[in-house]
């Protein structure tokens, strides 16, 4: 009994380690004894890379804690300086630390999501279950699970914060005190991770598969949260460009006492907010707002615990194999019918790849983003519009906000509609396929996708007078953003698809994956700074010529890597 | 090459690094022949049979499928072959019936045929309840059943199977031997892996026993025995003397013997 205590917690590595494994091998499909022989000559090799990644994610919600200190750093100014009541700096420098925590949620979703999603399925913990361990014990370990997995931001969340203000001159009681706030806000957000992972994996493990509306619905619904997710980060962005500007705006304003008030009651994100900054100015704070951001703080402090509990719950439910799949009404078996209907090979592809999107949240994510991303980056930055001197310099901006992403989203397309590829290996590599026909279907939900990102930003200068000039000039890039997508189908292929007498789309070479990856970006962004300069240059002459260079340039290109994927593609009889 | 074998493999070698997965190896499969390779685990088996599909690129040798080359003309040979892998990875996000629908459509079958064969399957391996299912939430032993239907369904002149009893109930392996035997009666022939040694006794014609990348024994269960010295000993005993592990067995009861009665007391 004495060395069972130590045991979930080293079962929780495996099981880690297990789940990353795991993730790696579906990516890896019929190249699978290739990555294991390499895990089993470095085993680091794999956890090397999980740190990596969290290890990122960490420095990004670091580097976050400047906006808190830029805060600081005003508020103590403009304090010492005396021109502004108190009370409004109060108001500003609370608002903004609230919109830091509210930041930090954010991106801490972001990260941790799919890990929390994936765990959620429950599917890890289908063999833990053999072990002699308590429910109690999974329980636990899941927990734990799911704050290894985001370790890194978590020290990030609870340390960065209160340190970078220990640098900015508060004293060390303040220093501990906010080192307790940021802990119960660590708390908070992987109670809020483990509810939005069991809500995915929920949506996404829903078995009834059957009718084409639950399939929308689902859809809809995934949608719908990065939807949110996103829209959260263009209000954050546009708030963290206006610190400055924030308190002299606010300077003028009215004597904020109620508004101070009533916002320093809200639990989460301002009450923490509003009480570390009166730490920090303890004998200037009026005693009113002492009280309600202790209470607020209290509220917040009493919700988490309930909400640990609440996540507890659900993650019993989860280690418990009866907990899910289980509401689900039996389709007697004289009722089932069995109608195999064919289509050609090219629409089975297709097929496939669209039932895997909606089911797979992974999937789902590589074909979204590249739509989603430039909505969102067009949102953030079209403010822009009507500040141009000329109509040129406009066009200008345009392109560069209009192709940033294209690397980006070419990679990601490539990725995610080659790698859907894996979950079937064994089905693929026991059938005829004509890889043909299969690199024609992808090739397809390419440029489609890719065709379909580029329209939400152009609904956005429906407004503009010039409009349909921004529509020439988008139809007229067109070929290009084609060929940059195609580009880096055909390196994936020839990088890791090469066989003696023919190209796979399957990865067969995984050796140096990480260098390939990056030489294949590296390639795109060298393709963007070219049409860049182009661009620039051809401007001066108007944008009609631009139009003219665009089209012969993207379609001779076009031509180009046509003729190059049919021959790595030849038709067979 | 040998006109009338279904399978020919001559020298076939192929390494990983330093790992001589299958090392100079030949065989031949016969029509209508079940032919079993057995071998410990880590033998080449599986390596053998990716081989054999051109999934994998040999070394040196030569091998044939119905006298076409795996490695060029792998489109032909797996429109005749049905292969069912070690690990199923069958589309975890599709049903079966969605799985189904794909690869009856990649082979170009048609609809009837495919309905027709494809219910019958059902039927017979007690799989239809799990047929509008996600294969995700499949039980290892109905991924394998599913695997096994999309490898017969286009009722191939030969059947790969690699370890394909694995995960099943009894009642399962009672039908998948009856479909392999069936398919044999209809003049197919089977390859097949195990290490199931009293199936490989019951279905077998011939056998090649690897060990090491190396066949140490082949042709038929009599043949084996005299190879091993074995003469009327069951295959299990022939199979641990080829692949020189009966010694080690022994040595192993023993230790275990010992430590179990320090464990007692
Ligand atoms: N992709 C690979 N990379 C490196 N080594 C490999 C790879 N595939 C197989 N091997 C090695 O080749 C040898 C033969 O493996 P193989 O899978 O063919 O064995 P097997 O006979 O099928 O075993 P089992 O009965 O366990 O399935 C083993 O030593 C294995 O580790
Ligand atoms: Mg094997």
């Amino acid at each position: 009994m004495g060395e069972k205590k130590s045991k979930p917690i080293s079962v929780v590595k495996v099981s880690n380690r297990e789940l990353f494994l795991d993730s790696q091998l579906m990516t890896a499909g019929a190249s699978q004894s290739r990555i294991l022989e390499k895990y089993e000559k470095n085993p680091d090799s794999l956890k090397t890379q999980a740190t990596f990644a969290k290890v990122i994610y960490g420095i990004l919600i670091g580097i976050l804690t400047i906006m808190p200190l830029i805060t600081y750093l005003q508020f103590l100014q403009y304090l010492n300086a005396g021109v502004i009541p108190v009370e409004v700096l109060i108001f500003t420098g609370s608002l903004l630390f609230g919109i830091f925590f509210a930041m930090q949620l954010g991106y801490m979703i972001m990260g941790g999501m799919l890990f929390s999603a994936a765990l959620m399925t429950g599917e890890t913990f289908r063999w833990l279950e053999t072990m002699p361990l308590t429910q109690e014990d999974l329980q636990k370990m899941s927990f734990k699970l799911v704050i290894r997995s985001v370790n890194a931001v978590l020290i990030a969340i609870v340390f960065m914060f209160p340190i970078v203000f220990l640098f900015a001159g508060i004293n060390i009681p303040v220093f501990l005190l906010s080192i307790g706030i940021t802990l119960i806000e660590a708390i908070f957000y992987v109670s809020v991770l483990v509810f939005i992972g069991q809500k995915l994996s929920g949506v996404l493990m829903d078995a009834s598969t059957q009718t084409r509306k639950k399939t929308a619905v689902r859809l809809l619904y995934m949608a719908s949260y990065m939807v949110l997710i996103f829209g959260l980060m263009i209000v954050l962005q546009i708030a963290i460009a206006s610190v400055d500007e924030l308190f002299i705006t606010f300077a003028s304003s009215e004597n904020p006492t109620l508004i101070n008030i009533l916002l320093s009651l809200i639990p989460y994100p301002f009450a923490p907010a509003y009480f570390v900054l009166l730490c920090t100015v303890p004998t200037q704070a009026p005693i009113e707002l002492w009280l309600t951001s202790s209470l607020g703080l209290a509220l917040f402090g009493l919700i988490t615990w309930r909400l640990y509990k609440r996540a507890l719950r659900a993650l019993k439910n989860v280690t418990s194999a009866e907990g899910e799949v289980a509401a689900e009404k039996e389709i007697p078996i004289e009722e089932i019918q069995v109608e195999i209907s064919t289509t050609t090979p090219f629409k089975a592809y297709l097929k496939k790849d669209l039932l895997t999107a909606t089911r797979d949240f992974t999937m789902l994510m590589y074909l979204i983003m590249p739509i989603i991303y430039p909505i969102i980056m067009f949102a953030a930055t079209s403010s822009g519009i009507g500040f141009f001197d000329s109509l040129s310099e406009e066009i200008g901006y345009f392109i560069v906000w209009l192709l940033m992403y294209t690397p980006m989203m070419s990679g990601f397309l490539t990725a995610g509609l080659l790698n859907v590829e894996e979950s079937g290996a064994t089905i693929l590599a026991s059938l005829p396929i004509i890889h043909r026909d299969q690199a024609k279907a992808k090739i397809f939900l390419m440029v489609l996708i890719m065709t379909i990102s580029f329209v939400p930003p152009l609904i956005i200068y429906l407004q503009h007078p010039e409009f349909l000039t921004f529509l020439t000039v988008v139809l007229s890039v067109y070929p290009l953003i084609w060929s940059m997508v195609l580009t880096m189908f055909v390196m994936k292929v020839r990088l890791f698809g090469k066989m003696k007498y023919k190209y796979i789309l399957e990865e067969l070479h995984i050796e140096h994956k990480i260098a390939k990856w990056i030489f294949m970006v590296l390639v795109q962004i060298g393709i963007l700074v070219g049409i860049y300069f182009l661009s620039f240059w051809i401007l001066q002459f108007g944008v009609i010529a631009l139009v003219l260079a665009y089209l012969p340039i993207g379609i001779s290109a076009l031509i180009g890597l046509y003729i190059a994927i049919n021959k790595m593609f030849p038709k067979i009889k | 090459m040998e006109k009338n074998s279904v399978i020919t493999v001559k020298n076939l070698s192929k390494f990983f690094g330093e790992v001589k997965a299958v090392n100079s190896i030949n065989f031949q499969l016969r029509p209508g022949e079940v032919f079993g390779l057995l071998g410990p685990n880590g033998a080449g088996k599986t390596t053998t049979i990716k081989l054999l599909l051109g999934l994998l690129e040999p070394l040196e040798g030569e091998m044939r499928i119905f006298g076409l080359d795996p490695e060029k003309d792998d489109i032909n040979i797996k429109q005749r072959v049905g292969y069912v892998a070690e690990e199923p990875l069958i589309f975890k996000s599709l049903t079966p019936r969605d799985l189904f629908k794909f690869i009856a459509s990649i082979r170009g079958m048609d609809d009837m045929v495919a309905s027709k064969r494809g219910y019958e399957y059902l039927e017979s391996l007690e799989a239809l309840p799990y047929y509008h299912k996600l294969i995700a939430t499949l039980s290892h032993g109905n991924k394998q059943k599913v695997q096994i239907i999309a490898a017969i369904i286009h009722e191939p002149e030969l059947l790969i199977l690699d370890e394909p009893l694995s995960g099943l109930d009894a009642k399962s392996v009672k039908v998948v031997k009856e479909i392999i035997k069936m398919h044999t009666q209809d003049g197919g022939s089977v390859l097949f892996s195990t290490h199931i040694m009293e199936i490989a006794e019951e279905l077998c014609d011939r056998i090649a026993i690897l060990n090491k990348g190396k066949i140490v024994g082949i042709g038929t269960i009599d043949e084996l025995r005299h190879q091993a010295d074995k003469v009327g000993a069951g295959l299990e005993d022939v199979f641990l003397r080829l692949t020189e592990q009966d010694a080690s067995v022994d040595e192993i009861v023993k230790k275990l013997r010992a430590s179990y009665k320090n464990g007692r007391r």
